[in-house]
């Protein structure tokens, strides 16, 4: 017996990617979907910006982890608010996720809600959450062939950040490859250059989050 | 192995639709899946096999979708090869994908009652 089930799997997503996204209008948010793969440096990045954003903008973190708490125990000690979800083995958030994650920011009127997605280059790229703008982070310690082996997350994001560059002088990685190949993937793509350990690139990145905030 | 997480929501998608008892039956699985939808149908059938309990026979057919990229300067469409997309017709790298990248159930086939 042959049953008719139409269902596109991404369009389920889509679909509560569009109501949270439509929730975070209201609220007034700037909501920022931070990706890369695993020791990337995201948090440590992360924790640099809000510390220099906090005290102009109220903000709210959702952290995505596969498990531990690690992460939003660091973000917590800089006192922002943040909400933890743990995948319980998922390579990556869903929309769905983070549907039941923000309402535990209600009332706080947040400005900017910052979604530290699971280390991870493929899957996180193809899951809307409702975010405005995907972030990806890419470490040069990575090498440079990254945007051609995992094109589909620099092909969605509105920024990349290059990170480590401090290292740059004991790897020689070929960053200006990173970047043309970047570009062919997705030609209005902006890079930044950041480390996190010397602050390089720290300031022009708090200005880009700044030039993407909604109006209100 | 992202594929086991899509595996996860295609059964629950199904289940949804036919309820508990028939899930169970499922020998059958057709989809369309798009050339870049980066799926790999191998691990999907592996997932899927694992999820449903069936490990002795196939159970995803698969019909792949080939992509197709609307050129946003020239509205030209074309088929990329993979993901850099460079219009033939006037070489604007600002494309949309408009087809290619699809993970979707079409029917699913149940095991006859015995």
């Amino acid at each position: 017996m042959k049953i008719k089930v139409v269902k596109d799997i991404l369009e389920a997503n889509d679909s509560i990617a569009r109501s949270n996204r439509e929730a975070f209008v209201k609220m007034g948010a700037t909501v920022f979907n931070l990706m890369s793969a695993p020791g990337a440096g995201k948090t440590t990045l992360l924790k640099t910006a809000l510390k220099k954003l906090k005290s102009d903008y109220k903000i709210g973190v959702i952290e995505g982890d596969i498990a531990t708490t690690l992460d939003a125990e660091q973000i917590e000690k800089i006192g922002i608010p943040v909400v933890q979800i743990n995948t319980g083995g998922a390579c990556h958030l869903d929309a769905n996720m983070i549907r039941n994650a923000y309402p535990e920011f209600k009332g706080k009127k947040l400005d900017i809600i910052i979604i530290e997605n699971v280390g991870n280059l493929v899957c996180p790229a193809e899951f809307k959450v409702g975010e405005d703008y995907k972030i990806m982070i890419h470490s040069i310690t990575e090498g440079e062939d990254k945007p051609l082996k995992y094109p589909l997350m620099f092909k969605e994001s509105s920024l990349l950040l290059i990170s480590k560059i401090d290292l740059q002088p004991y790897l020689g990685v070929d960053i200006a490859k990173i970047k043309s190949d970047a570009k062919k993937l997705n030609p209005d793509i902006d890079i930044i250059e950041v480390s996190s350990k010397t602050g390089e690139g720290i300031d022009k990145f708090i200005k880009w989050i700044k030039s993407h905030l909604r109006k209100r | 192995m992202h594929e086991f997480g899509i595996a996860q929501n295609i059964v629950e998608s199904i289940r949804q639709e036919i309820g508990d008892s028939l899930i169970k039956r499922v020998n059958k699985i057709y989809m369309e899946i798009g050339r870049l939808s980066g799926v790999s149908t191998e691990s999907l059938e592996f997932s899927l096999q694992v999820l449903l309990d069936r490990k002795d026979s196939r159970i995803l057919e698969v019909a792949e979708i080939e992509p197709i990229v609307l050129c946003k300067n020239c509205r030209s469409e074309f088929s990329p090869e993979d993901m850099i997309w460079i219009c033939p017709n006037c070489g604007d790298m600002h494309g949309e994908l408009i087809k290619g990248n699809e993970i979707r159930i079409i029917n699913v086939e149940v095991e006859d009652e015995n």
